[in-house]
């Protein structure tokens, strides 16, 4: 035991070099991102000094507000649809039996599995088959299909370790099916139905594969606005869009975390 | 009985092929303090389920104060339950918990003025902002009370109401189950595997087995005059013999011959505080069971050891007789 404890010792320095070089490896290119979203020379490789300039003309920038404004369309409407129809799922499944609820279960684990070119594809041919045109709606349309796997599955985990009794009590007390559905049973789910549209909103706003397959004339999108920004040559504007979206990304994850583990 | 509350009438509930409750008839005054006891698995959950509405018999009746309820969703039966584990809802204060159920019944007024009195019935004045997870398990228990008892049921279920209290506590809410129950006047149905908690808590009792009621009667008839072997073994008198039975309490243990007596050798003996648990191999081969009651002063019987030859006694009276 003694031998054991002392070992890790002469390991830890190592260890330690070994896990910053790793945090090195995974963040050193955001920090940079970030870091020169601030620098007032328009050489990305040279930091010269502090400026706020490219949020400035971010802001003033016609075709990134449009983009913006359509990845917010997208991930509010994906957001409430993918939330209902998720949720009606996971209590589905959580709850009853009934005929082919594993075939169900497994196609809803599919489009979380399913490489994001594949689903690109298909849908593009889908709508091409029914005579879609691409537009943003197809956009919303896509972004609903991804997202409500995320939220059917984060509702029927929050589901797991429900106690039925309460619910029993409820209608015992007098409340009918509906009345115990909004009085118990939804309050006591809402943290897991709001990580999961956290979740959703979040995978909507940055997702660039499908969305570059699905958009049509007009529905830019934030992602897709920057990587064809990106194509003329990296500016520190991108850097500060990226470094504003990486803001927002972080803050909407933290906060589904925080209602799915409420203990802290 | 002229002042029936309920009536369960030929009842029958399966699930599956398997009979979770079969022919139950049943009948429970008005004012009652009724134990279903029983071993899990015997159906007296089952029981109590459909008497609340959350099951419905497959055949049979449940009749409630005069009315079939038959169809009847729990949500509209006049009747309410404490659950095993309370099931308090975890998202409300204690005060609202109390008061979930007053806005289902119209005819209830000045609900808070109930609310407050109610919580000084079960002793918790003062509690009604705090949310379940900040309660004792024994508070729990008593909001699970208050939230039944407000709502005036025409019977009030328990199920397995002090299972997950720690034995203090257990004993305490024993004696305040009771006196609630005389202070309210409401039919207290409660399920319980305790024999020994059906016999302190209830006025009568039927011993369940196998979704069959055994035997139905007071405390003291259940345990003094058993119907059945299973009954006598489930309330702990387990000295079978041809026809009759006797409780290892009403045995003596003696150290040398008596006349009359059974002779046998110690097996065990199990000191038990108030008690010491014997078991004695008689010379046929059974074991026998005898309880002394332990007076502190050793004495040739209680210096007997495992292997010491032993003589077993008992009076007539005390057979009770057995098919």
């Amino acid at each position: 035991m003694k031998h054991g404890a002392r070992s890790m010792e002469h390991g830890a320095p190592v260890l330690r070099a070994v896990t910053w070089a790793v945090y090195a490896f995974l963040y050193a290119p955001i920090a940079v991102l970030v870091v020169f979203s601030f620098n007032s020379e328009r050489q990305t490789a040279v930091w010269k000094n502090f400026t706020l300039d490219w949020y400035r003309v971010l802001f003033r920038d016609e075709l990134i507000g449009h983009a913006v404004a359509n990845s917010l369309i997208v991930g509010v409407v994906a957001t409430v649809v993918a939330t209902v129809i998720g949720t009606m799922a996971g209590l589905a499944l959580a709850r009853h039996e009934f005929r082919g609820k594993r075939a169900t279960m497994s196609l809803l684990y599919l489009p979380v599995i399913v490489p994001e070119i594949v689903v690109g594809a298909a849908l593009v041919s889908l709508f091409g088959f029914i005579a879609m045109r691409l537009s943003l709606t197809t956009v919303i349309l896509a972004h609903i299909a991804f997202s409500i796997s995320y939220v059917a599955l984060v509702v029927r985990a929050r589901l797991a370790g429900f106690d039925r009794s309460l619910e029993e009590a409820a209608m015992d007390l007098g409340a009918n099916r509906w009345q115990t559905f909004w009085r118990v049973t939804m309050p006591l789910i809402t943290p897991g139905v709001m990580a999961g549209a956290l979740l959703v909103f979040t995978l909507s706003i940055d997702d660039y594969i499908i969305t570059s397959f699905v958009a049509g004339p007009g529905a830019t999108t934030l992602p897709l606005q920057i990587y064809s920004m990106v194509k003329t040559g990296v500016t520190p504007e991108i850097n500060a869009v990226s470094t504003l979206l990486l803001a927002v990304t972080i803050g909407l994850i933290a906060a589904a975390q925080r209602l799915q583990n409420p203990a802290r | 009985m002229n002042d029936v509350i309920l009536r369960l009438d030929a009842v029958e509930k399966h699930f599956g092929a398997t009979p979770a409750v079969h022919g139950v008839t049943l009948e429970i005054a008005r004012g009652e303090f009724f134990a279903l006891l029983g071993p899990s698995g015997c159906g007296k959950t089952t029981l109590l389920r459909l008497v609340a509405g959350f099951e419905q018999p497959d055949a049979g009746r449940v009749v409630l104060d005069g009315t079939d309820v038959a169809g009847v969703p729990a949500n509209e039966r006049p009747v309410n339950t404490v659950f095993q584990h309370y099931a308090l809802f975890p998202h409300l204060t204690v005060a609202d918990n109390v008061a979930f159920g007053l806005r289902y019944k119209s005819e209830i007024r000045n609900q808070k003025s109930d609310i407050d009195e109610m919580l000084r019935l079960v002793r918790l004045e003062g509690l009604g902002d705090r949310k379940p997870d900040q309660l004792s398990g024994g508070q729990k228990q008593r909001v699970a009370l208050a939230r039944a008892l407000i709502l005036h049921p025409k019977v009030l279920l328990l199920d397995e109401p002090l299972a997950a209290l720690d034995v203090k506590l257990r004993k305490e809410m024993q004696v305040e189950l009771k006196a609630l129950q005389r202070r309210v006047g409401i039919t207290f149905i409660f399920v319980t595997h305790d024999q020994e908690e059906a016999l302190t808590l209830a006025d009568r009792v039927a011993v369940m087995n196998l979704g069959k009621v055994e035997q139905v009667g007071t405390t003291e008839a259940i345990f003094e005059r058993p119907w059945t072997k299973f009954v006598a073994d489930f309330m702990g008198a387990v000295n079978f013999f041809d026809g009759f039975v006797v409780r290892p309490e009403k045995m003596r243990l003696h150290a040398a011959a008596t006349a009359g007596a059974v002779e046998g050798k110690v097996e065990s003996k199990v000191y038990q505080g108030e008690t010491t648990r014997w078991l004695v191999r008689a010379a046929d081969g059974k074991l026998l069971t005898v309880v002394e009651q332990n007076d502190g002063v050793p004495d040739a019987v209680s210096r007997l050891k495992p292997g010491d030859r032993v003589w077993v006694t008992w009076e007539r009276r005390h057979e009770v007789p057995m098919k």
